[in-house]
């Protein structure tokens, strides 16, 4: 079906604002975007008028765990559930993250590759509510590193290698890999490195070969620059970045996701909310640190993305947008946010030809709405202003609520 | 929800019909009453049903949510991860009651993913009717469905079986009396698990207050189970009339699955049957119909199933069962009986279910037509426009949240979020 949206305000994604457009959707694709003067006196399609509104591409978040809700205890969560029960509450989040606008997602990592089953129960029409979907299977860990609990764990270079390709036949996009410890795993400290930087190497070497993504978790400083070392494209996190690794990062050409909003969350609601005592000690020793490496990291022309690690305490599926509220705290303008939102999520991910910005022949994945995001980043996380949701051309949501 | 049915042509389940109103005040039915005089207290939403049927939300004794109904279902059964599984399962359970059935007995699931299923219902995940479950079924070594059930021999063995099945959480107890049509190298009138197996699983049944049913088609093996105790006969395609009289003794219930026999039968190989299969529907069919005749003439009970899940037989088209319990001789309202407080009987839930009763639980159907005039309005899902599970509105068709159109993009008249 061809459907226009009249009377558009589009911010495109490559940093552009267009007002006064329409903007056309056929064939699953942007069929054109010109000015309202151009508008026919008998228009060709279905014409929604988008007055007031802003338009833009689907938002990409780039570090989610679809598989966990958002509770205080998540590995609790993890370790409690069966296998079933886990790509169950999957498809329900997967369901509520594409509600808010967020059309395309990575999961970085899932238990027993229920992530992938996911994907396939989408193949077939078992469910039909979810962002596009790259995925990591279960992320490979240190023996009793971070996220062992789900992880795969594996121990010296031929392992990790293993590893690796245990992901990729399993059909994973994205191999995810644990340079440190963790704020959610009990008995890890937060910045202490665990994955060798040649047992990464040959991991990310694996994923190299068969044109798959890489992942490192990161916090500590020497973690961090294992990982970078070893050739991974993104680094999450990053708390405890220091300036030799923000160099590295640079002459690398290697990706920022700082996950900024998942940490205040653990801080904001605390032990009383339920959070296990030692998350909330590790996430007040990492605050500070993750602020001011982040301010500087928005400073020093390293490449961001958006990544929320939704699934974390408090870091509810659908309210991935939040995070856009804490990078721009942080001092990132609202136009760079919603382009690490958007067009550099989508070149992290390799997906920059199809996706991240509204240009003609682009898959129309679009956001519609209500109000002025450059103006106040926080009407994103509204979801009754979340007017429409776009997936190649089909409307899949309305205010907050999925249709389809 | 505090709302008032009224005008409505209430079949309550009981072989009653009357024109009158239903008061729903929480999960439960508050207030039934009959003509026009409602009630109006303030504070509830008055519902016209003008020409529309307010029944029980339906059941069905027999499906299997695991599986989508394929021709050949043994590939989706061997090759489904468990969470592939679990998401199969919750899908067609959205489907079970959208087509209005509130509460579901699954007769065999894999890998213990139903009660994950069930969880994630009674948590809000997914939408879902009410489940009675079973966890895997108990067969004989290399018995009918072998391949996903729990094999067992001796009856210290199934005693041991059912024991899994009950910790993992079972309401029934499912035995494998017979061969069945659907598993290669199983005869379907052969016995299969003896008399003394079957009693040892329906013993550890009972003693858990759970009940037991048999998947029985041959008359040696029906027998064989009734005598053991079970609840239910399943399929029961080659009851006999001393099968019969059993039944009439013991008060079995007879759950007669009469269009998973149906829909293979009247399809063929060229639709991807096997034809092994097909062979042994075709064999069953007539003899299911005739001997289905005597037991309803016999008075034997009889409660609503489906097998759903098996070849042709999906999940969403529950009611079509209706059509054939009629054609083989029930009028509509006996059928209406059948497939709503018989088998609540069943399953022992009729203190709370089956019927629209003040202080039951309000599980609902809203059908617009009138099925004892036509009982296939029934299975035309679009004409069930609502169903209630507990007061919850699951399902309603004639609301405008429900439309795609265009116009209802519009926000503009929104109260902004602060």
């Amino acid at each position: 079906m061809r459907r226009i949206l009249s009377n558009a305000r589009v911010v495109d994604g490559t940093g552009r604002v267009l007002p006064d457009r329409f903007l056309v959707i056929e064939d699953g694709a942007v069929g054109g975007i010109r000015p309202m003067s151009d508008f026919p006196d008998t228009p060709d399609g279905e014409v929604v008028d988008v007055s007031g509104r802003t338009v833009m591409p689907g938002l990409i978040d780039c570090h989610v765990h679809l598989s966990i809700d958002g509770d205080a205890d998540p590995i609790g969560q993890v370790v409690g559930d069966t296998a079933a029960m886990s790509a169950l509450r999957m498809a329900r989040n997967a369901a509520k993250t594409l509600a808010a606008g967020v059309t395309t997602v990575r999961d970085l990592g899932a238990r027993d590759h229920i992530d992938i089953s996911f994907r396939r129960a989408l193949d077939e029409g078992l469910a039909a509510a979810s962002p596009r979907l790259v995925l990591s299977g279960q992320p490979v860990t240190m023996t009793g590193g971070h996220c062992w609990q789900f992880g795969r764990q594996a121990d010296g270079v031929d392992d990790a290698r293993r590893a690796a390709r245990e992901q990729i036949r399993a059909d994973a996009d994205c191999v995810k890999l644990m340079a440190t410890g963790g704020i959610l795993t009990q008995g890890n400290e937060i910045g202490a490195a665990q994955l060798e930087e040649a047992e990464m190497r040959a991991a990310i070497e694996e994923a190299d070969k068969a044109g798959k993504l890489t992942a490192v978790h990161a916090h500590g400083a020497s973690g961090i620059k294992n990982g970078v070392r070893a050739g991974v494209h993104s680094v999450e996190h990053a708390y405890f970045l220091d300036d030799d690794g923000i160099d590295l990062m640079l002459k690398r050409d290697v990706w920022l996701v700082p996950t900024a909003a998942a940490v205040d969350l653990v801080v904001k609601n605390g032990i009383e909310s339920g959070i296990p005592a030692d998350v909330v000690e590790k996430a007040e020793q990492a605050i500070e640190s993750q602020r001011a490496t982040c301010r500087k990291a928005l400073g020093s022309g390293v490449r961001i993305a958006m990544g929320t690690d939704a699934g974390t305490p408090y870091n509810r599926h659908g309210e991935n947008a939040q995070e856009l509220v804490a990078l721009v705290s942080l001092g990132m303008s609202p136009m760079d946010a919603i382009r690490a939102t958007t067009i550099r999520g989508a070149k992290l991910l390799g997906l920059e030809d199809r996706l991240g910005t509204l240009e003609v022949g682009k898959t129309a994945d679009i956001v519609v709405v209500d109000g002025d995001p450059l103006e106040d980043i926080a009407v994103l996380c509204a979801p009754e202003r979340i007017a429409m949701v776009f997936q190649d051309g089909e409307i899949v949501a309305r205010l907050g609520e999925i249709v389809v | 929800m505090k709302t008032v049915f009224a005008n409505a042509t209430v079949i309550d389940g009981r072989g009653d019909v009357f024109h009158g109103f239903v008061v729903v005040d929480g999960e439960e039915i508050l207030r039934v009453g009959r003509g026009e005089g409602g009630y109006f207290a303030t504070g509830y939403e008055v519902v016209d049903l003008r020409r529309k049927s307010l029944l029980p939300g339906f059941f069905d004794c027999h499906v299997h949510l695991r599986s989508d109904g394929l021709a050949d279902p043994r590939a989706q059964v061997l090759s489904d991860t468990q969470a592939l599984c679990a998401l199969r399962s919750a899908r067609n359970a959205k489907r079970t009651i959208e087509a209005g059935i509130t509460t579901i007995r699954d007769c065999g699931s894999t890998d213990f993913v139903d009660f994950s299923v069930r969880r994630a219902v009674e948590q809000g995940l997914i939408p879902g009717p009410r489940m009675v479950l079973s966890g895997k079924i108990i067969c004989m070594t290399g018995g009918h469905g072998w391949n996903v059930g729990q094999e067992a021999d001796g009856p210290d063995g199934v005693r041991r079986a059912a024991r899994q099945q009950l910790r993992a959480g079972a309401d029934n107890v499912k035995l494998i009396a017979t061969g069945g049509i659907l598993t290669p190298g199983t005869e379907i009138g052969s016995a299969q698990l003896t008399v003394d197996e079957l009693r040892a699983g329906v013993e550890e049944a009972k003693k858990a207050g759970a009940i037991s049913a048999a998947h029985a088609h041959g008359a040696a093996g029906i027998r064989n189970a009734v005598r053991a105790g079970v609840d239910s006969i399943e399929h029961g395609y080659f009851l006999d009339d001393e099968g019969i009289e059993l039944m009439l003794e013991r008060g079995t219930w007879l759950v007669a699955t009469s269009a998973a026999v149906r829909n293979v039968a009247s399809r063929s190989v060229e639709d991807g049957l096997l034809p092994d299969v097909h062979r042994k529907a075709c064999e069953a069919v007539d003899s299911h119909v005739e001997s289905f005749g005597r037991a309803y003439r016999a008075g034997v009970r009889l409660a609503m199933g489906t097998d759903s899940g098996v070849p042709f037989t999906r999940h969403g088209r529950n009611l079509e069962e209706l059509a054939h319990l009629v054609e083989m001789g029930l009028s509509p309202m006996e059928a209406i009986e059948v497939s709503t407080l018989g088998s609540a009987r069943l399953l022992r839930l009729d203190d709370r279910l089956g019927s629209i009763e003040e202080g039951k639980l309000a599980d609902l159907v809203v059908c617009d037509g009138d099925p004892l005039a036509d009982i296939s309005v029934l299975q035309d899902t679009k004409r069930i426009e609502w169903v209630i599970k507990g007061g919850e509105v699951v399902i309603r068709r004639d609301d405008a949240r429900e439309t795609l159109d265009a116009s209802s993009c519009d926000v503009s008249s929104r109260t902004p979020a602060s």
